[in-house]
């Protein structure tokens, strides 16, 4: 970028728009790597992407000219693909079986099922949020529980939950 | 421009037509609502000092000077007493936010027209 970032952002707070075309013309390909890498169908990606950059636009009004421009496009790109999961979530309750044709894989669910529900309450609400996309922050505000202390259930649940099932 | 791209540029033109156009009928809008509405509160005054016959009391500036000296106190107490109070009061304020909402159009002027201007040429090129 030739122009610096503080400028580019105060000519487009001050109506000039063609300018966030450098904007776009700089970060695009780097949050279109970053969500690329997180997506399963990859046809969504250009969707987020652009919905990530119009998201920015809309909130230049308000965005601090002294900091940094791509954590702030990474921070939004990630909202959209928590909102892009939440809607397209399959979840299945923890305490029931997934149905299918073959006998081996009901076998394979009712044995992760039933180290599942060897879990906790709090394991099970945790794991559930994790699934869901929220991030170890947001679990811990969610559940009122340091970080730390996510970090660590979430890590001896795992655990848990690999030796149940090897067991079984 | 690639399609990606294309496409960001259409979006944002989408949300800042409808963004520019509603800025522009609420500033321009609200001036004159607020002028209009300072306008029937002054015309509301004027009738009611008509009706009372307070503005006689001008006609004293007709009179020598030593007589306007004498009777000046009495003539402006008798204006304090007869003007209709709250009209006055609602009339300044409508002219104070009359003049701040077109300091604050005059302000944002420039940024306004760089959109409108922006939007013309997206809309011309597309």
């Amino acid at each position: 970028m030739e122009m610096p970032e503080k400028e580019v952002i105060r000519r487009i707070k001050n109506g000039e728009i063609n300018y966030f075309s450098i904007i776009v013309e700089e970060y695009t390909p780097a949050i279109s790597r970053y969500i690329k890498a997180r997506l399963f169908q990859k046809l969504d990606v250009d969707d987020l992407v652009q919905n990530t950059m119009v998201s920015f636009y809309k909130a230049v009004s308000w965005f601090d000219e002294s900091k940094q421009v791509l954590p702030y496009l990474f921070q939004i790109a990630k909202n959209e693909l928590k909102m892009y999961f939440r809607s397209h979530k399959e979840s299945v309750p923890l305490n029931e079986f997934v149905e299918t044709d073959s006998d081996e894989n009901d076998f394979y669910t009712e044995d992760f099922s039933a180290a599942l529900s060897t879990l906790t309450k709090e394991q099970q609400t945790i794991l559930e949020l994790l699934h869901e996309g929220y991030s170890y922050q947001e679990i811990a505000k969610k559940c009122n529980r340091p970080l730390n202390t996510i970090r660590t259930i979430i890590r001896r649940t795992r655990l848990q939950v690999k030796k149940n099932y090897d067991r079984s | 421009m690639t399609d990606l791209k294309k496409n960001i540029f259409q979006k944002v033109y989408i949300f800042e037509t409808k963004r520019t156009a509603f800025e522009l009928v609420l500033r321009i809008g609200s001036v004159i609502a607020a002028l209009i509405a300072g306008a029937l509160v002054f015309m509301s005054i004027i009738q009611k000092l008509l009706e009372q016959q307070t503005l006689d009391v001008f006609e004293l500036f007709r009179e020598e000077t030593e007589i306007i000296r004498n009777n000046i106190n009495e003539v402006l107490n008798t204006l304090y007493l007869e003007f209709p109070k709250y009209e006055v009061v609602v009339f300044a304020t409508l002219t104070i936010i009359s003049i701040v909402l077109v300091l604050i159009f005059i302000k944002n002027y420039k940024k306004i027209k760089n959109r409108v201007l922006w939007l013309q040429k997206y809309k011309q090129s597309h």
